[in-house]
């Protein structure tokens, strides 16, 4: 009798389900997210939130709410946000924070992050550094909040390294400088008396790796981030160029031309050891290891045109991989892995570009008289490239500058240098 | 031999006479056989509604049927049982044939077609009677079964319930209770109200393979009460998930946060009786699909 009850609600159950309302929402908008951050508390707090406030609004992922316009006054981390008076002003994400002055000298900042509309906290962190890194800690916290939001890891809190060009056209000045992404603690590396170009940091942050006339012959150098040592690559009999480490640090990709022959070798920096990883008639040149260290993608004119190729690392399977019109140079992986950017030259126009490493779904996201030399930020979401002006018939023009721009080729926005930049390269993340 | 030719020239002066006979029938058009008549209907006459389902008449009390009649009724005022207007066939109308006429043949007479500017159909400037929603697993299980016999072809209890109504909407009308769905340009209303306060970051990881379930409960008011991102597993595992789902949750909450303009506070106020569809439901956003803007 139970069994026949049960049976007979199970039916009643199933007779009266009634399918459940489900509203199909596709497409959505791209507006940079509204945020809220009041000026942190403490001494310092102010540098610290102009910091922060500065790296989220130029990702182009946020739009800072206008400080005038806060209704509450926030104190500290403590004080609890009444978030009706945020949600009136329409920010989205709230940032409150203080900053305090250890015993021992150190900084401390401390934060907390708001989710305004749903009334939560999506993050709360104290980040403590040495008290001439203060800059650091406002980037570090800009990255928590930024990867908090977008699901990303951020960029914030990292290197740029570059050619500071000076001087006239025909007698160009070109020096390695490093600084900070936003521009600050600019300084130079080398004095300018050799031409460098080609700068690229080593994904442990020790050693950039360049190419240098010094000498009178262009060849690979590698320099000591701390020291400021120089030093060369191995004895190569002809003329060494386009250097890129290894995922591991320990290597060094590069081009070697020898008797007008461009081969690719991999260079170890400990042993001196080098293998050549090409065997072509043609030139072979710009190589640029994946993430995970199993592949290379260079270029190449073997098939008559410089064009893209991707092989083992070591050097077996290439396969052209670049298939549209004109010609393609300077690809970079991905450090997410998803993409290689380039440089297209099509039409009279350079553009910088993104495909798959399969070579599917190419776009082209920036363009100019000369855009060249991208580079990735340590994030994969964010590339930065130069940019030089055409010259005028008086010899007049032709500034470079760099540049950033996101994946999705909307948020494009000048870097600010000392002096013109060309040839730049992110460095990992510092923290 | 001579049999044998005498047959062959019978049956030889058989067919002439047959294709003399037949022939210019089979030449000549087709007759005119009853030919469908284009049925012409004029359209100015015809009242459109602004909603795709027809409202439903709600048994009144006592007590509400003396206003409510009026606007139910035939134009004829009299006390009688109302009666849809009589098909011109005159057939005998037995109750139940006269159900299933009253469905199919009557267009919407009484509902006033005022053009309303929102995606919602004004129903009626009164509130509509209707019992207290049932609360308890129990109680909305026995009215679910109450719900479907009506549904049957059981035509006296359809006659039945048009004896008394108390809303204004059509007779023989499916909408107005459980069984009711609201329209396309409402669910449209909602999903659009959303999609316009719904921003991402396009550049996230994955994001073309992520299709984000939230379920929404709300009360009677419209007020958002819960939303919950159903994909859990993910949420807590893909942090790029978890970005896109959070911008999704917080459209919701905007759209929450907007007042009386909130879409759910909006189709609340515009359709009470159909609390049971919305009460709870499932947002689907698909990022890409309808492309970003």
């Amino acid at each position: 009798m139970k069994k026949v009850w049960m049976v007979f609600m199970m039916c009643l159950v199933v007779l009266t389900a009634r399918a459940e309302l489900k509203i199909d929402i596709a497409g959505a908008g791209t507006n940079p997210i509204p945020i809220a951050i009041p000026v942190f508390a403490g001494d310092t707090g102010e540098e610290i939130t102009t910091i922060i406030r500065n790296d989220l609004q130029n990702s182009g992922l946020f739009r800072l709410v206008d400080p005038n316009a806060y209704i509450q006054k926030i104190n500290g981390v403590n004080t609890t946000p009444r978030f009706a008076d945020w949600q009136a002003i329409k920010a989205e994400a709230l940032v409150q924070g203080e900053v305090t002055h250890q015993p021992d000298g150190r900084i401390k900042v401390a934060f907390r992050l708001w989710d305004v509309f749903a009334g939560q906290s999506m993050e709360g962190k104290a980040l403590t550094l040495a008290a001439q890194d203060k800059r650091r800690l406002g980037h570090m916290a800009a990255d928590m909040i930024y990867g908090r939001i977008t699901g990303e890891t951020g960029y914030f809190d990292s290197k740029i390294v570059y050619v500071a060009e000076t001087g006239p056209h025909q007698k160009r000045v070109k020096r390695l400088a490093m600084m900070d992404q936003d521009g600050a603690n600019h300084r130079y590396l080398t004095n300018g008396r050799s031409m460098v170009l080609t700068p690229r940091f080593s994904p442990d942050m020790q050693k950039i790796a360049y190419l240098s006339y010094k000498g009178g012959r262009p060849s690979v150098y590698l320099m000591d981030v701390v020291s400021g040592k120089e030093e060369t690559i191995g004895y190569f009999p002809g003329m060494t160029f386009a250097p890129r480490f290894s995922p591991d640090s320990r290597s060094l990709l590069m081009s070697f031309s020898e008797k007008g022959n461009t081969e690719i070798y991999l260079y170890d920096i400990m042993s001196g050891d080098k293998k050549r990883l090409t065997h072509h008639p043609m030139i072979d040149t710009s190589p640029s290891f994946s993430p995970d260290g199993n592949q290379i993608v260079f270029n190449s004119d073997r098939s008559g045109s410089q064009q893209l190729y991707v092989m083992d690392k070591n050097g077996k399977n290439a396969k052209r991989i670049s298939l549209g019109k004109g010609t393609y140079a300077t690809p970079v992986w991905s450090p997410r892995g998803d993409y290689i950017a380039f440089t297209k030259i099509q039409g009279g126009e350079f553009y910088i570009g993104l495909m798959r490493p399969d070579g599917s779904a190419e776009r082209l996201i920036a363009k100019g008289f000369l855009v060249e030399g991208p580079t990735w930020a340590p994030n994969g979401r964010v590339l930065m490239y130069f940019k030089q002006n055409p010259y005028s018939s008086y010899g007049e023009g032709g500034e470079t500058g760099l540049y950033s721009i996101d994946v999705t080729g909307r948020y494009e926005r000048k870097i600010s240098t000392p002096v013109d930049g060309s040839d730049p390269a992110w460095s990992p993340l510092l923290h | 031999m001579g049999a044998s030719f005498l047959y062959s020239l019978i049956l030889h002066a058989l067919i002439f006479v047959l294709v003399f006979v037949q022939l210019p029938t089979w030449m000549s058009p087709p007759r005119e056989k009853a030919e469908p008549v284009p049925i012409m209907i004029d359209l100015k006459k015809v009242e459109i509604a602004d909603k795709t389902n027809l409202p439903p008449q709600v048994k009144a009390s006592p007590a509400q049927e003396q206003k409510a009649a009026p606007k139910v009724s035939p134009p004829k005022p009299k006390p009688a049982p109302p009666k849809a207007p009589q098909p011109k066939s005159g057939q005998p109308a037995p109750k139940a044939a006269a159900a299933v006429e009253k469905k199919t043949t009557k267009p919407a007479p009484k509902v006033k077609s005022k053009p309303v500017p929102s995606a919602f159909t004004k129903k009626a400037e009164k509130p509509v009677a209707r019992p207290d929603r049932p609360e308890e697993t129990l109680d909305s299980l026995l009215a679910s079964v109450e719900k479907m016999s009506k549904t049957l072809p059981d035509t006296s209890s359809v006659s039945k319930g048009k004896e008394h109504t108390a809303s204004d909407g059509i007779k023989g009308g499916t909408g107005g209770d459980l069984s009711q769905k609201l329209t396309i340009s409402e669910l449209d209303f909602i999903s659009t109200a959303i999609r316009k306060n719904w921003n991402l970051d396009p550049g996230a990881e994955g994001i073309d393979t992520m299709i984000i379930e939230i379920r929404i409960a709300l009360d009677k008011s419209g007020k958002v009460y819960s939303a919950d991102i159903l994909d859990q597993k993910r949420y807590q595992t893909d942090k790029s998930f978890r970005s896109v789902a959070e911008s999704a949750r917080r459209a919701i909450y905007i759209c929450d946060g907007q007042g009386a303009d909130s879409p759910f506070r909006i189709l609340a106020a515009k359709r009470p009786e159909t609390y049971g569809q919305w009460k709870e439901m499932v947002l689907r956003f698909n990022p890409m699909d309808g492309g970003i803007f």
